[in-house]
């Protein structure tokens, strides 16, 4: 198989993958927003905020403590979040462009 | 009873220092801490059942690989999940769970603070590169680079890469691996490498990735079995979370070894306000650069680590690649959850100055604790579960050097062999032939190379490893994958500058042994002995049981510190400098990723800029579309 037939370009052009690209980086950025504040936040916290990581929440338990906790599970809903959103909202717009990349193949394939 | 001195604290700053480096990378304990001898054959039984069963796995998977595609990538078979334990198992390394548990035990809070500060970013990584990988990439890093840019050109610098970096790492991981099975067995360490070699050679040479995967899922699936287990014994006797936490704070020895930290500012604290004081930030002060630089090259060079990244070839759906880094974050997130309580309950249950004696970066803390939760080291239970730790450890080298020498191994016999050379034209059949072939004669190599370097500090050779990894690999492989302009002249130069400035600054770094430097430490070490040994004569004299335990554990301490000071002395005598010629560190970083990497990046920016290639420019608009939609992965070859 030969795949120069493909013309990618107007598939890159097209509008609906246009779309698809958007929504996809978009969802990213916001990921690593998330992502990336929650790791600035917990190491900047620590230095220049010790007296707020060091308020006790319940008993020994102290906001640092607990903040590194839940950046663990940040991480975890981070991730879920991730797989079951694209899952969900991009594996069907590829799988739509993708059978036009077939369709636009096989057409050129007969002439 | 520990003395709040100046030398401990400096002792342990220095400890600290050393594990900085070597956490999540490896471990390199400097004393035994084995199964007594009538107790061995339960350290034997274990090995060799879960031996036996990932050869049965092996067995298995070997009648499955016909095909190149079998061989390095699974037959694309593994789902979801199934990689999810194996990234995970990657990234759980031996060194993971022993430093990341030894760092928390000795710094509390910091400890734990600069083992999980980067997994969100790690995270990131993961999923930038994830799917991309799985879209465009066939068996190794070279086919991601050989995509748009000139086929025979960046299979050769790609595979010589993958083999630079994937040799010094598995160097390290031998020597690292062959010290850790002899301080946790007991058998002598030219045995313990050859034994990790030759059970990492049959999953190799047999069962391909298939094997090497399995491999990896079994040894996640136990490490996180041991850990849970601790931890649930921890709370049985500590309470569960707030419980366990009041305990920690309530705790003599950990206050105690606050206070050691503390010096002179502790003088008017209370008992509580010291134990509280472990569980709070500032405790371990760094120099902070030198922090992100190490971050920087594991979080970037986890992308230009060739062995991670086949994993993801392994999958058969974009959604699966998805979902493989989802199970993966689940499993290292808990497991750095689970580590808390192994790290602080090792801090309670064993003592600070006693994990320290075993090992000054705190390595042994984890074993001490499995041993110290069965019953000590009389107890048939607690023998048994330091075996099962020494059999978690064992089995993660096995699985990690299994899986380098797989990504050489592709270098080889894919990039080299039947592309470069045969230019594509070997049959199915020859190529795994081929495979194998390369695969046995390198596995051998590997042994040897881990008996040659016995001895050696490897600490440098990880840094040097993720260095390269993050300054050559990751710009040429991230530029390629999502700069539109990128081309062959880019990852070229990118290649050669990133290797040349990582390479280099470690020479330059305070990595490399300094004769002057080791000379004055010897000195001071030798120097002060008497003086220690007076104190712990006293110990020694002393009513208190405990006492005399600890002072006859410090003065076997001594004793080896003295030795080694005396063979670093004449070992020295003649010597000056450093092998690169000089007296002191050039550069003052461990790591050199802060700098190598930005100029890796702008050397393929560069490259990219001023050299004319139209074939890669014209390829764009097909690896964008096919990036993002993952149409016909791994099964349309590029020509």
């Amino acid at each position: 198989m030969t795949n120069g037939a493909v013309d990618w370009a107007a598939i890159g052009r097209n509008s609906r993958f246009e779309e698809f690209r958007r929504r996809k980086r978009r969802f990213f950025i916001a990921l690593v927003v998330v992502a990336v504040g929650g790791y600035a936040m917990l190491s900047l916290g620590a230095a220049f905020l010790p007296d707020l990581f060091r308020m006790p929440v319940a008993g020994a338990l102290n906001i640092g403590m607990l903040f590194a906790l839940v950046e663990c599970a940040l991480t975890l809903i981070v991730a879920v979040v991730y797989a079951g959103w694209s899952s969900r909202q991009f594996d069907h717009l590829a799988e739509e462009i993708n059978r036009e990349i077939f369709a636009q193949h096989a057409r050129s394939g007969r002439q | 009873m520990i003395p709040a001195s100046a030398e401990m604290s400096r002792r342990i700053m220095f400890g600290g220092l050393l594990a900085m480096v070597s956490v999540t990378v490896v471990a390199v304990p400097t004393s035994v801490v084995a199964v007594p001898e009538p107790h061995r054959w339960l350290t034997f039984t274990l090995f060799a059942a879960i031996v036996g069963l990932s050869m049965m796995v092996t067995h298995l998977a070997a009648k499955r690989v016909k095909t190149p595609d079998d061989f390095y990538t699974a037959g694309r078979s593994i789902s979801g999940m199934q990689n999810g334990w194996a990234i995970a198992g990657d990234y759980l390394s031996a060194a993971s769970f022993l430093g990341v548990t030894g760092l928390i035990s000795l710094w509390g809070f910091d400890g734990f603070m600069y083992s999980v500060g980067w997994l969100l970013a790690y995270l990131v990584v993961l999923l930038l590169i994830a799917e991309p990988c799985r879209n465009i990439g066939k068996y190794t890093l070279a086919d991601i680079l050989a995509y748009r840019n000139d086929p025979r050109t960046s299979r050769i610098i790609g595979a010589l890469s993958v083999m630079i970096v994937s040799t010094i790492y598995l160097v390290a991981q031998m020597v690292a691996g062959g010290v850790l099975v002899k301080a946790l067995v007991g058998i002598n360490y030219e045995v313990s490498v050859i034994a990790v070699g030759l059970v990492m050679l049959a999953y190799v040479v047999l069962g391909g990735m298939v094997a090497t995967t399995w491999v990896q899922i079994v040894k996640a699936v136990l490490l996180m079995g041991v850990s849970l287990i601790m931890v649930l014994l921890l709370w049985h006797e500590y309470g569960f979370f707030g419980d366990f936490f009041a305990e920690v704070a309530g705790n003599a020895r950990v206050q105690n070894h606050v206070a050691t930290i503390l010096g002179h500012s502790a003088s008017d604290m209370s008992p509580a306000a010291l134990g509280q004081r472990f569980l709070e930030p500032g405790l371990l002060f760094e120099n902070p650069l030198d922090q992100i630089s190490l971050a920087l090259a594991l979080v970037f060079g986890i992308i230009g680590l060739p062995h991670i990244l086949m994993r993801f070839f392994t999958v058969p759906t974009a959604r699966a690649a998805r979902t493989s880094v989802a199970w993966a974050m689940a499993i290292i997130g808990s497991f750095y959850v689970l580590t808390i309580f192994l790290g602080l309950g090792a801090a309670m249950k064993v003592g600070i100055s006693t994990i320290i004696d075993h090992d000054a970066g705190g390595n042994m803390a984890a074993p001490l604790l499995a041993q110290a939760l069965g019953g000590g080291a009389e107890s048939m239970l607690g023998n048994f579960m330091l075996a099962l730790v020494a059999a978690a450890a064992f089995s993660t080298i096995v699985a990690v050097v299994a899986a380098l020498v797989l990504a050489v191994t592709s270098a080889l016999a894919h990039d080299l062999y039947a592309g470069v050379w045969r230019q594509g034209k070997l049959d199915t059949k020859s190529q795994v032939r081929a495979a194998r072939l390369t695969a046995i004669v390198f596995g051998v190599l590997a042994i040897f190379l881990g008996m040659a370097a016995k001895g050696q500090n490897v600490a440098h050779l990880v840094a040097l490893a993720f260095a390269l990894a993050a300054s050559a690999n990751c710009p040429c492989v991230l530029l390629t994958l999502f700069w539109r302009r990128c081309n062959t002249g880019g990852i070229v130069a990118g290649m050669v500058v990133g290797s040349v400035f990582a390479i280099g600054l470690v020479l330059v770094s305070p990595n490399m042994s300094y004769p002057l430097a080791i000379k004055a430490e010897a000195e001071r070490v030798l120097l002060e002995a008497p003086g220690k040994l007076r104190r712990i004569e006293a110990d020694l004299a002393s009513e208190n049981g405990d006492t005399v335990i600890e002072a006859k554990r410090a003065r076997a301490t001594l004793g080896k510190a003295v030795m080694q000071a005396k063979s670093d002395l004449a070992r020295y005598r003649n010597d000056r400098t450093s092998i690169v010629g000089l007296e002191e560190p050039l550069f003052k970083w461990r790591n050199p990723a802060l700098i190598s990497l930005p100029l890796g990046f702008l050397a393929v920016i560069l490259g990219s800029l001023v050299y004319h290639d139209p074939r890669a420019l014209k390829i764009w608009d097909e690896l964008y579309v096919r990036r993002h939609t993952g149409i016909l992965a791994g099964r349309l070859e590029r020509r």
